[in-house]
């Protein structure tokens, strides 16, 4: 139960994100010396 | 001595610490002891250390000293006492991540920033308390329940719980901590201490459990601005051992301690400022921390980043699924050795679709975007570590409600792995002429590296004054006899 709420939380929270221009960036590695 | 009894060197930066040594008017071995006196005195109850290193550090002091004698001076840190996180690596000693996982585990190498303080002539003291493998959330502390010096029944903050609890109450003088999503902030808001989290690639991770690997950052936390700038320019740099450390020179960042705030651009993060969950008191603190950098000369305006209310979920989404990732082979084979809490939360995070951690992933990416299009034309973002004063402990609540505690909003500026921000929490909260308290924090750009702690400068050098909770009758007690220092029960 309290692993399925928290589960719950974190699909909850990541569904919040539906309506960002996602596919407008690529997550890419990060370099020590800045972002790529 | 000029410092005249040993309260007034315990609380002491180890700065002016380091001066005294080298006046020959204080020796390591009278400052190892005063504090291992400390520990012996106020440990039993605080739960600081895990570890408490008192005779090879009454050596390494007798060496310290007689070298000294001679005028040979192994750095800035000759014969100065510190303590770090169980989480980084030492050589021969102990070293848990605060699981009982690792309760028989003693490194044969020393973590990288570990060695840098060492060949800066500093004395290992001990090892300092964390919530279990720095993740957060610990339910029963196997080496203790860390308290908070100001009132034992309130947080002390974590992961890098003993780092600020130890600074704080004067245990030693200089600790390391780590920081994924607030660990070296939390604590140091919640016990009054100076903690800084330094841009991600600045200062090396070889020889540190990882939480997660792309947002951890180790950090000083300390009783002055000035000592985590003396500490910052000690473990920063670029380590072989670790591939993604910088190659940037290391700047003196004590040196641009002095160069003011005039002219600095802040931007006042309206979003975590005057946020609903943002308690009155905190809020307040911020505001006054930035009419004071505005009397100071610096320019100073709110800000809006309408991205950041996602960043707690994005910032959990990938250090849960990375840790889960890491713990994967021990969740199988010794489930039973994990505080309820961790375990719950990793076997949670293992769970999550791989998509919706890509997707996670991608609002990382918008939010970095978003933070250095504000860090172009802006110095510094300032607001609260976390969105309220220093809560009751864990300890001291029943498990349901302790379940529902929510976290803090440090997580915002982990979740950009190169935001060329460096979050401070500075004590503005103990300027004399303020009852109040809160947190505030501040992103810097490092753009300009020599202006990393920029506004630390003015908020740093208050008399003390210990953290209000209002509402609290503890802490309200506590604020009525403006003690400077945590007042600390015997054990």
């Amino acid at each position: 139960m309290e692993i399925a709420h928290r589960l719950n939380a974190f699909l909850d929270a990541l569904g919040a994100l539906d309506g960002l221009p996602l596919d407008r960036v690529e997550p890419w590695p990060t370099s020590p010396e800045g972002v790529v | 001595m000029s410092i005249g009894n040993t309260d007034e060197l315990a609380f002491a930066s180890a700065s002016r610490q380091a001066a005294l040594m080298r006046e020959k008017r204080l020796s390591s071995v009278e400052l190892v002891t005063a504090y291992l006196e400390r520990i012996e005195r106020l440990d039993g109850r605080l739960r600081a250390f895990i570890t408490v290193c008192g005779e090879s550090a009454l050596v390494d002091a007798k060496r310290a000293e007689s070298e000294a004698a001679k005028g040979q001076w192994r750095g800035p840190l000759h014969g100065i006492p510190f303590a770090v996180k169980d989480q980084l690596d030492t050589a021969g000693i102990l070293t848990t991540s605060g699981s009982a996982l690792l309760r028989s585990h003693v490194p044969t190498e020393d973590s990288t920033v570990m060695a840098r303080l060492i060949q800066a002539g500093g004395i290992l003291i001990g090892k300092l308390n964390l919530t279990e493998f720095a993740l957060g959330g610990t339910l029963r502390f196997p080496y203790g329940q860390p308290r908070n010096p100001w009132n034992d029944e309130h947080d002390p903050g974590g992961s890098s719980s003993g780092s600020g609890i130890a600074a704080a109450a004067a245990l030693c003088s200089i600790t390391l901590g780590e920081d994924t999503g607030g660990s070296v902030r939390s604590p140091a808001s919640y016990c009054g201490a100076v903690g800084l989290r330094p841009t991600w690639g600045r200062v090396s991770r070889h020889g540190c459990f990882p939480a997660a690997w792309s947002m951890d950052q180790v950090g000083p936390l300390t009783r002055t601005v000035e000592d985590a700038a003396l500490v910052l320019g000690l473990i920063a740099g670029y380590d072989e051992r670790d591939p993604t450390t910088s190659r940037s020179a290391v700047p003196d960042y004590r040196a641009a301690l002095n160069a003011g705030v005039k002219q600095l651009r802040i931007g006042v993060l309206t979003e975590l400022v005057d946020g609903a969950d943002t308690h009155p008191e905190v809020r307040g603190a911020v505001r006054e921390a930035a009419r004071a950098l505005a009397g100071l000369g610096a320019h100073v305006e709110d800000i809006s980043l309408p991205l950041i209310p996602h960043a707690g979920g994005v910032f959990m989404a990938l250090c849960d699924s990375e840790a889960a990732g890491r713990h994967q082979s021990w969740l199988t084979t010794r489930p039973g050795e994990y505080d309820a809490g961790t375990r719950r939360r990793l076997v949670a995070a293992g769970l999550i679709p791989a998509t919706a951690v890509h997707r996670a992933a991608r609002a990382r990416a918008l939010i970095r975007e978003q933070i250095l299009a504000a860090l172009g034309r802006l110095d510094l973002l300032l607001a609260p570590t976390s969105p309220h004063p220093a809560p009751p402990s864990r300890a001291t609540l029943r498990p349901s409600r302790a379940r529902k505690r929510r976290g803090g909003d440090s997580s915002v500026v982990a979740p950009t792995p190169r935001p060329r921000a460096s979050p401070v929490c500075p004590r503005s909260r103990f300027r004399a002429d303020s009852p109040r308290s809160g947190c505030p924090s501040d992103s810097s750009s490092s753009a300009d590296p020599s202006r990393n702690p920029p506004c630390s400068a003015p908020l740093g050098r208050g008399r003390r004054q210990p953290p209000s909770l209002t509402g609290d009758p503890h802490f309200r007690r506590r604020r009525r006899d403006r003690s400077a220092r945590p007042i600390v029960r015997d054990r």
